[in-house]
């Protein structure tokens, strides 16, 4: 008798928690390695906050900016996911073939496994969160309610935005065999038109158009600006319809993608 | 001589071996010019909020621009491999670098060259290139730029090296203190007058970082006295090199596999 593997994930909710499980596992056994990553980050943060202190002429001329830039960072390390790291290094060495071979939906399971990074990395920015109420107070809270509700959503679906967008410039990686070109690229562009160095309202010209058409902004500036009342009213729903267009976009176009792909795939190492 | 042949060998056969990586190549210097525009991008940004920024000009400031991003490439062609320390350290991977019948270090730092490099080599130079025309600063200080670049990279591989040698130490998957690094050079194109007294210390005394880019385009731009700008540059890369190759050697000292 010919049994077919089910990828379609339907009737697999409890392999991918044992994933999210086990990877968070994985997470608690290396915490001083969070860290570590989450001080050198910060130090990051305090340059780029130092330098919009000097523009700006001190934290207390500009709340609003400053409340911004430490949601921005927050938000950027906690959607910092590991999915083009592990899935580059099994597509390299191979390794991809046996990921393959398990009766679950390979996007899915890494979709599960970049969960985990968000969710740990979440809860170690609470101490930024903490440290920047102490300087800047209110500012940092939702502007209402409905904001922190819609926040909190459009955080979820920056998380489907970025971790499709990673998965859709990991493919590339079989084409190129090698990880550092795909992911620069993303990089370039999310340090470009995220918003994670400065509000995308603050942008010039030209600059401020080509990020409204991307959707790098969906990964950081659409969660952070809604949350601080950046984006209010229509602008928000507007927004945040916009994220989900994205995220149900890019979540399309790499799972076919990665469909043709397969069906060409060559596994290397061995 | 013998020493200096092995490290071109190893460093040229692994030149040809990066070559195999073609489209990844296009991709890497396309990826690497993108980071350069977007720190560009950031500073427009902050120049439309402050147009001179502590005195200093735009054009002043993309040079400083253009020579980090110099020193940043020059360090990826020829001093890569620091940053897979950790993950040769996890792997056991030193076990046979250090039975190589070479000195550790350079030979380790020269054999994984990156070709994306060059992208951060040409935005680089264009950047330094524009920015000094618009400044008004004699393109025939192009001939003194290897010479800025060359200490910048020193120091930059250096305090690389010092990461390394602690990750050694401390036997663990440390990746970001090169990130950390890495964070510290991308902060040094800035006008380091921008920030408070500690960090401009930390910058060009601690982890001299500013002190090949924004000294000597400080005195080109008549800031400060060019002997500063001619001396201080190879003193610091002379001394942070030696401090970071004995730091290296003694992290080894205690070195035990960790590999399978």
């Amino acid at each position: 008798m010919r049994t077919e593997l089910d990828r379609s994930g339907a009737g697999h909710w409890r392999a991918y928690v044992s994933v999210f499980k086990s990877a968070l596992s994985a997470h608690l056994a290396y915490a001083a390695w969070i860290w570590v990553s989450l001080a050198a980050t910060a130090v990051g943060f305090a340059l780029t906050l130092l330098i919009w202190t000097f523009v700006r002429g001190g934290v207390a001329q500009d709340p609003p900016l400053f409340a911004y830039l430490t949601l921005a960072f927050m938000a950027n390390f906690t959607l910092n996911m590991g999915a083009e790291r592990y899935i580059g290094e099994r597509i390299r060495e191979g390794l991809v073939a046996t990921d393959l071979l398990k009766p679950v939906d390979y996007v899915w399971m890494s979709f599960f496994q970049a969960v985990t990074d968000s969710v740990f990395q979440g809860v170690f920015t609470l101490v930024i969160f903490a440290l920047a109420y102490t300087q800047l107070g209110r500012a940092l809270l939702p502007a209402s309610p409905l904001a922190l509700a819609q926040g909190l959503c459009s955080l979820g679906l920056a998380c489907v935005v970025q971790f499709h967008l990673s998965f859709l410039f990991t493919q590339l990686i079989f084409y190129t065999h090698n990880n550092y070109g795909p992911s620069v690229m993303r990089l370039s562009l999310h340090q470009a038109f995220s918003g994670v160095f400065a509000p995308l309202d603050l942008y010039p010209g030209w600059m401020g158009a080509l990020a409204a058409w991307l959707p790098f902004r969906h990964v950081i500036y659409t969660p952070c600006g809604i949350w601080l009342g950046r984006l209010a009213g229509d602008e928000a729903w507007k927004a945040l319809g916009e994220q989900a267009l994205w995220a149900l976009g890019l979540m399309l176009a790499g799972r076919a993608i990665f469909g043709a792909i397969r069906r060409h795939l060559t596994i290397q190492g061995g | 001589m013998r020493e200096l042949r092995v490290l071109w060998k190893g460093f040229s056969i692994t030149l040809q071996t990066r070559l195999e990586y073609r489209v990844d190549f296009v991709l890497g210097v396309l990826g690497s010019m993108g980071l350069q525009a977007a720190s560009l991008g950031t500073l427009w940004v902050l120049l439309k909020n402050m147009p001179v920024m502590a005195g200093w000009r735009p054009s002043e400031i993309v040079m400083i621009f253009g020579m980090t991003a110099l020193v940043h490439g020059t360090s990826e062609v020829f001093f890569n491999q620091i940053w897979w320390t950790p993950t040769h350290l996890v792997r056991g991977q030193f076990d046979r670098l250090l039975v190589y019948p070479v000195r550790s270090l350079p030979f380790y730092l020269v054999t994984s060259p990156e070709l994306h490099s060059f992208g951060n080599l040409v935005s680089g130079l264009v950047t330094f290139v524009v920015g000094a025309r618009a400044s008004g600063v004699s393109l025939w200080w192009l001939l003194a730029l290897p010479y800025w670049v060359a200490c910048g990279t020193l120091i930059y591989t250096a305090v690389l090296v010092f990461a390394g040698a602690a990750v050694v130490r401390l036997k663990g998957n440390y990746q970001q203190l090169f990130g950390l690094v890495n964070t510290l050079l991308q902060n040094s194109k800035f006008p380091v007058v921008v920030f408070p007294a500690a960090v401009q210390w930390l910058m060009l005394v601690v982890v001299p970082l500013s002190l090949s880019s924004f000294v000597p385009v400080s005195a080109l731009t008549g800031r400060q006295p060019l002997l500063w700008a001619l001396a201080l540059p190879p003193l610091a890369a002379l001394l942070l090199c030696s401090l970071a190759w004995k730091a290296w050697d003694r992290a080894f000292l205690g070195y035990e596999s960790t590999g399978s």
